[in-house]
C-alpha cells in the first residue's frame, strides 16, 4: 500500500495527515513533504498518524529528522495517534519522550497555541 | 504434518517497494501459526526492519546485478523463524550488516524488543543471514 499525504494549515500551524504505510519505500515522500512545509516557513507542525496502518524505523527516522529541522527554527512537531500498534514503536524507541502525542488534532492545536 | 514445518520462501528484488510484499507473506504465515493480531504486527515490523537493512546494504554496495533478498519462513517446535538472506559482495558483508543495524539503532531497538531472537550470521556463497524468531503462542495445537 502506498502512503497518502495531505497537508493543510490550521491557525498558522502546518498539519500533515498521513494514510497508509510508512516504510523504506514511502518514507522519502514524507521527508520531502516535511522539508517543503519547513521551507514554506511553518515551523510548528502536527502530523496526524490516525490513518497510518504501518510504520517502521524508516518512518521514525524521517520524523526525527523533521524534528531536528524545525527545532533549528524553535519549532515543534506534535503527533496525533491513538493506535496501539503505532504507539508501541514510539514507546520501544523512547520517542514518546521526544514527540508530544495527542489523541486529536484539536488537542494538538490547543497545546501549541497555549505554549 | 505440522503447519509450517517446511519453509515457505520468497525472493524479492532488493527494491524498497517490495518490502511490503515480504511483510504480507510473513504475516500470512504468522497468522497460520495462531499468532494474535498484535504479534502479527510485531512480526511485520521485524520483517520490514530486516529487509530494509538488506536492501540498504545492497544499495550501498552499488550493485546492479543479482540484487535480490530471499526470505524463508518456517516453524520449529517453539518458534516462528524468519531468515532474510542476501549476497554481500564485499568480504566484510556480515560486519556491515551488523554495523548498519547498530547505526540504524532505532531499527535495532525495535527488532530486539519485539522478537525473541535476532541473529546475523554468514550464509553460503558470501551470503548474510538475518535470522529472527518469535515464540509460538502456547495455546497453538502442535
Amino acid at each position: 500500500m502506498d502512503l497518502k499525504i495531505e497537508s493543510k494549515e490550521v491557525d498558522g500551524i502546518g498539519v500533515i495527515v498521513l494514510e497508509g504505510e510508512v516504510d523504506v519505500y514511502t518514507a522519502p515522500k514524507l521527508k520531502s513533504r516535511l522539508i517543503d512545509i519547513v521551507d514554506e516557513g511553518k515551523y510548528n507542525i502536527i502530523i496526524d498518524l490516525q490513518k497510518v496502518e504501518f510504520m517502521d524505523s524508516s518512518g521514525l527516522g524521517v520524523l526525527v529528522g523533521g524534528l531536528k529541522r524545525v527545532k533549528s527554527h524553535q519549532g515543534s512537531i506534535s503527533l496525533v495517534c491513538t493506535q496501539e500498534n503505532i504507539l508501541k514503536i514510539f514507546r520501544i524507541t523512547g520517542l514518546v519522550k521526544v514527540f508530544p502525542i495527542f489523541s486529536s488534532e484539536e488537542e494538538a492545536v490547543s497545546s501549541i497555541q497555549g505554549s | 504434518m505440522a503447519i509450517m514445518d517446511r519453509p515457505t520462501s520468497i525472493t524479492i528484488p532488493a527494491k524498497p517497494e517490495y518490502v511490503s510484499v515480504a511483510r504480507l507473506v510473513v504475516a500470512a504465515c504468522a497468522d497460520l501459526l495462531g499468532f494474535d493480531g498484535d504479534a502479527v504486527e510485531d512480526i511485520k515490523i521485524a520483517v520490514s526492519e530486516a529487509c530494509t537493512n538488506a536492501i540498504l546494504q545492497l544499495h550501498r554496495e552499488a550493485r546492479t546485478e543479482e540484487r535480490v533478498v530471499t526470505l524463508s519462513v518456517y516453524a520449529t517446535e517453539q518458534s516462528l523463524v524468519i531468515e532474510v538472506v542476501f549476497i554481500a559482495r564485499e568480504p566484510s558483508g556480515i560486519e556491515h550488516a551488523q554495523r548498519q543495524l547498530r547505526e540504524r539503532d532505532l531499527g535495532m531497538s525495535i527488532l530486539t524488543s519485539i522478537m525473541d531472537k535476532v541473529e546475523i550470521s554468514r550464509a553460503r556463497e558470501d551470503g548474510v543471514t538475518i535470522k529472527l524468531a518469535k515464540d509460538i503462542p502456547v495455546e497453538y495445537p502442535k
